[in-house]
């Protein structure tokens, strides 16, 4: 798949595009916040976002309602700490397609891509 | 706040921690462990002195929740740092004179997920919801660390205050680190009736 990652901690893009090369996957681009990631959605174009929830400026949540405006066919898989059963009701309310939580292990993180193929 | 009311918060802040740490234990290279949790009461430096400055310095990451109001930190010695390096990123940075970027961001990363954990456990058992804040890294002597956290939660305000510390463990070394929820009295008691 096509990726955008989303991510204010640069050493968590890092981990993540590792992960996705070692599984052929092709990262199109990275973004630290949510201004960059509408931008980046809007000029790549890509297949998947994972996208964190906690960063400066625009939460995930708030990214993920305009990612959505935009294509809604795109795929976009948060990726987050924040276990909260309202917060990830909203979420998949607001089109989440699925939710990967903090700390995941590179099988739990393969699986979800299956899931979502 | 009543020893029962204590005993609850400590007891419900265990079993995330448990459960957050076990899946570190899982997921990375390291072993993650609670040697011990205690309920106290005081303010912000009261916090702060329960860690063990082995050096003029330690480093914080702290999360809050404004509107709650709830402030969660976890401590660290910077000479710790490839020990915490080796469990979380499976592998070590070497250790310079003063604290990089990377090891920073992985800091911020480690409490990220620690902290969370502690949070999601008492509003879900409140059933309320709310957007933990970015997680904010600061460095310093004790003075500078109170005076940084002070002016997020207030210095003299009094909290109830749930500490744990962790082990964390590879096969080079053992370290340790100190988590911290503060929890307002008004919140506290909220959380007694909500278990």
């Amino acid at each position: 798949m096509k990726v955008l990652i989303v991510d204010d901690n640069a050493m968590t893009r890092t981990m993540i595009k590792d992960i996705l090369e070692e599984m052929h996957h092709q990262v199109l681009g990275e973004a630290e916040n949510g201004d960059e990631a509408v931008k980046a959605f809007k000029e790549l174009n890509p297949e998947l976002v994972l996208l964190d929830m906690i960063m400066p400026g625009k939460t995930g949540m708030e990214v993920l309602e305009i990612l959505r405006g935009i294509n809604p066919k795109a795929k976009v898989v948060m990726v987050t700490a924040v276990q909260q059963d309202e917060i990830s009701k909203k979420l998949f309310e607001k089109g989440a397609t699925a939710i990967l939580f903090k700390p995941f292990s590179y099988g739990e993180f393969e699986e979800v891509l299956k899931q979502i193929a | 706040m009543t020893d029962n009311s204590s005993g609850i918060l400590t007891g419900m802040a265990e079993a995330s921690l448990q459960k957050c740490l076990g899946r570190l234990s899982k997921v990375s290279a390291g072993t993650w462990e609670i040697l011990g949790i205690t309920a106290s009461r005081g303010t912000i430096e009261d916090a702060v002195k329960r860690h063990e400055f082995k050096n003029p310095a330690a480093s914080a990451v702290y999360l809050n929740i404004a509107e709650l109001p709830l402030l969660a930190m976890m401590m660290f010695d910077p000479d710790d740092m490839e020990n915490i390096s080796n469990c979380f990123m499976g592998y070590s940075f070497s250790r310079g004179p003063v604290t990089t970027q990377a090891e920073e961001m992985m800091l911020l990363e480690l409490a990220n997920i620690i902290l969370n954990s502690l949070i999601n456990s008492s509003l879900n058992a409140l059933k309320k919801s709310a957007m933990p804040s970015v997680p904010v890294y600061l460095e310093g002597d004790s003075g500078r660390l109170v005076s940084g956290l002070g002016a997020v939660a207030g210095l003299n305000k009094n909290f109830h205050i749930i500490a744990a510390t962790l082990v964390i463990r590879s096969k080079k070394g053992v370290s340790r680190s100190e988590v911290f929820a503060l929890i307002p009295e008004e919140l506290a008691l909220e959380l007694e009736p909500a278990k």
